[in-house]
């Protein structure tokens, strides 16, 4: 018997310390290695300052900092994984330092299990939904244009962390 | 379609503008055929255009319009104020007809029946007169020839060959040949593909320009040709049309042959009229070539933006090019530079635009507000070739509107008033506009009451902005002008006095580097003078170090540099310093940027303009000059005023460009806050 596999999305995976994510794959435009970052002063410390990608200037987050985890140690494995992003209904790219990145995978929808609503690490309004790979590593789906552009409320919690 | 009329919606836009600008310098000079006849042209592509495009209520709007003109072109009848408003009016009313819910709209369908009637009373009243001035003026036809041959991808843009034959009927009498011999088999014919071509001979009293305009929007979509044959008519003719009928072989005329046929008919040959049209129908083919065309803002964005990046990587290429010491490199890389430098001018020249794009919106105003508060104004303008970045051009519209408000409604006094203060009746306001530098200055001068700093002290002090004791300077009470909620108004009038603008507008100013200054003698006047930058995407810079790390200091805000001591400012007391008899404040920017490392003991005193104070900036050492492409950091940093944007130097390395006001405003706050 064939399973009807009904609405498949892809998604890239990255990982982030411990914990495995994922972001919808048509929100990532491509992964760079580490490029030498400029800081900008008096900015929030998980913006961690800008690079020169061919010309253009990226603006590089530090995800883990912005996800309240401590902030990311740059090692031959970190990259930036370069995401477009809404704000103000303009597409705008920001760079997302993660430790590792992962691999492509493809899911329909009744893979995905709901976000977990209480006790969870995260802010859960951030992830779409789970999932537990064949290694039974648990995947958490993230929302790209919210992880980004919620900054004022990821900011508090981050301070909070830090207090 | 809707391509083609937003298209049209682009052109009409403009054609109302300039008809607009025409219009108001008719108003002083109402004898001035030249104008008279622009304004009619301009309403004629209107109407032309709007009926190709399904615009019906342009069209039939400006056939009205131009009735009136064309009265008035003929000498029938002098242009008096009632036209100029009624003109003005339609202008008005043009603008809401491109809107899309026009044809909809009960308001809009409400004013051109109002219009409408407005304008044929009008004309109607003409006609007396027409009677009195007529001169027995003959009705002088004329006969030409018409090769009409539409390319066979006329369709492609949407136009209808046979509007444009409509309109070649309403011009007089006609005689037409439709042309089928092109129609392919019926396996190729491709049914989006015109193969029909006409000719004409048309007898009209209208001028040879009248016919080329029916078909100025196809011009380069058609073979066209227009021939004058003959002084007068032809198609009552019967020889000439036994003679035509017998060259008519279902193909294309010898022109030649039916001119000679005609001249046969007339004693004087039109040879020397055919060659003159032949001339005007070249020039006016060659002119429409040359003269402009449109380009999607965006497009010229992205140019601009890889301007920039070929700037950027010729910087790379020159270090490299120092590295090798190759000759022959050497070589190429300056003639890289050296057209890198003409297209980067080139593409700079592209987005500057003319400030006169925005003095018609200024005339318009003035003229409709010295109306409405009863006072007698002229406008003069000079300079308003001067060009500017068409985003700035943007930005500063809506300020010197509110400058030149302000002077309508505050500045020039009524009429009873001026006489009694034995100036003349008429108010004067003028715009100014000069390149200086990389800025443009553009002044906004009046000859009214001047502003009256002793009325401005006490309302400040009135609305607790200053201490009841201060005494202030001329100079400095000017400056309360800006103070968030000023107003010496006295009443607030529907356009100005509610204490919103200096304040905005002077913070406009500054987000785009530039500056605002105000000049002002009582019962003399008032001049307003912006300085903005010519473009918002290069800076002129000095390039500067701290901790190794390069920041860019934009030269315009740069009063002097001075090199100091560390001691002698470690040992200043509440930061600030004294430079040459004056007492300069000051920070170190390494302690309020939070930059790691240490000062040396020899340090760069940079002082920045800061309002109409000077401001020290200590930095570790200066690079030198350096003229940077601005790339902004991106919406993530959009609250991050301090830092404008960030520059690629040519070894890649980036630089940061600091906004010198954001940042002492930012500072100064920040003292404030602590002191309190």
């Amino acid at each position: 018997m064939e399973e009807i596999i009904k609405n498949t999305e892809t998604y890239l995976t990255f990982r982030l310390g411990d914990e495995v994510f994922a972001a919808n794959i048509k929100k990532a435009i491509n992964i760079i290695e580490m490029l030498e970052i400029t800081e900008v002063p008096r900015s929030p410390e998980y913006m961690r300052g800008i690079v020169n990608v061919r010309g253009s200037v990226l603006p590089v987050i530090d995800t883990k900092m912005k996800f309240g985890m401590p902030p990311t140690e740059i090692t031959k494995n970190t990259v930036i994984v370069t995401f477009a992003i809404e704000i103000e209904g303009e597409e705008t790219h920001v760079g997302a330092m993660v430790d590792e990145p992962g691999s492509v995978i493809e899911l329909s929808e009744n893979q995905i299990s709901p976000p977990p609503n209480i006790g969870a690490k995260y802010k859960s309004e951030l992830i779409v939904g789970t999932y537990k790979d064949e290694n039974e590593q648990f995947i958490m789906i993230l929302d790209i244009d919210k992880v980004f552009t919620l900054d004022e409320l990821l900011e508090i919690e981050v301070k909070v962390k830090q207090e | 379609m809707d391509e083609f009329r937003k298209k049209f919606i682009e052109e009409a836009t403009d054609l109302i503008n300039a008809l607009e600008s025409a219009v108001l310098v008719l108003e002083g000079n109402s004898q001035n055929e030249e104008l008279i006849n622009e304004v009619f042209r301009i309403m004629h592509s209107l109407k032309g255009g709007g009926a190709m495009f399904g615009f019906v209520m342009i069209s039939d709007f400006t056939h009205n319009l131009e009735n009136i003109y064309d009265e008035i072109r003929n000498g029938k009848k002098k242009i008096t104020k009632e036209l100029l408003d009624i003109t003005f009016n339609s202008v008005d009313h043009l603008r809401s007809l491109i809107k899309p819910d026009a044809e909809t709209n009960s308001d809009t369908l409400q004013k051109q029946k109002s219009l409408i009637a407005e304008i044929v009373s009008y004309i109607g009243g003409v006609q007396k007169s027409v009677v009195e001035n007529i001169t027995n003026k003959e009705t002088a036809n004329s006969s030409y020839y018409i090769l009409f041959k539409p390319h066979v991808d006329i369709f492609d843009n949407g136009t209808n060959p046979l509007f444009l034959i409509d309109d070649v009927f309403e011009l007089g009498e006609v005689k037409r040949f439709i042309r089928t011999q092109d129609i392919p088999e019926l396996g190729r014919f491709e049914y989006d593909k015109c193969y029909v071509y006409w000719e004409f001979i048309l007898q009209t009293e209208e001028d040879i320009s009248e016919i080329t305009d029916v078909f100025m929007f196809v011009e380069d979509d058609c073979e066209l040709e227009v021939v004058k044959l003959y002084d007068g008519e032809l198609l009552s003719n019967d020889k000439f049309l036994t003679l035509l009928e017998s060259l008519d072989n279902n193909s294309r005329f010898d022109v030649e042959e039916i001119k000679t046929i005609a001249s046969d008919l007339s004693a004087k040959p039109q040879e020397r009229d055919v060659q003159a049209v032949k001339n005007k129908i070249n020039k006016f083919s060659k002119e429409s070539e040359i003269t402009s065309i449109r380009i999607a803002t965006e497009k010229i964005d992205t140019y601009m933006n890889l301007v920039s990046e070929l700037v950027t990587s010729l910087a790379g290429l020159k270090l490299l090019t120092e590295k090798i010491k190759d000759e022959s490199l050497t070589q190429i890389t300056e003639n890289i530079e050296n057209i890198t430098e003409q297209i980067r001018d080139n593409a700079l020249s592209i987005t500057l635009i003319p400030i006169e794009n925005t003095v018609i919106r200024f005339r318009r105003l003035i003229r409709d507000l010295s109306a409405d508060f009863n006072k007698n104004i002229e406008f003069t303008t000079e300079g308003t070739e001067t060009t500017i970045d068409k985003t700035l051009l943007q930005i500063i519209t809506d300020p010197l509107m509110h400058i030149i408000r302000n002077s309508i409604d505050h500045g020039i006094e009524s009429v009873e008033e001026r006489i009694k203060n034995g100036k003349s009746a008429k108010g004067q306001i003028k715009l100014r506009a000069y390149h200086s530098g990389s800025n443009v200055h553009i002044e906004v001068e009046d000859d009214g009451k001047g502003l009256d700093i002793n009325k401005i002290i006490t309302k400040a002090k009135e609305k607790d902005l200053i201490s009841k004791e201060a005494v202030l300077s001329k100079e400095d009470a000017v400056k309360l002008i800006f103070q968030p909620g000023f107003s010496t108004a006295d009443h607030v009038t529907g356009v100005s006095g509610r204490g919103v603008g200096m304040d905005v507008l002077r913070r406009k100013m500054f987000d785009v580097r530039g500056d605002i200054f105000v000049d002002t003698e009582i019962n003399k006047g008032t001049k307003i003078t912006l300085k903005v930058p010519l473009t918002l995407s290069i800076v002129d810079g000095l390039l500067v170090t701290l901790s190794n790390k390069l920041y860019i200091i934009p030269l315009t805000s740069i009063a002097r540099i001075k090199e100091l001591k560390y001691e002698f400012l470690k040992n200043t007391k509440r930061n600030i310093a004294e430079i040459d008899g004056s007492q300069i404040p000051f920070y170190f920017l390494r302690e309020e940027l939070d930059i790691d490392g240490d000062y040396e003991d020899e340090v760069k005193f940079i002082m920045v303009k800061y309002q109409s104070n000077y401001v020290g900036l200590v930095f570790d050492a200066i690079i030198g000059e350096y003229q940077a492409v601005l790339k902004p950091l991106g919406k993530l940093y959009k609250k991050h005023e301090i830092i404008s944007g960030a520059s690629i130097l040519g070894d890649g390395t980036v630089a940061l460009v600091l906004d010198t006001n954001k940042l002492i405003q930012r500072f100064s706050d920040e003292i404030t806050i602590v002191n309190n």
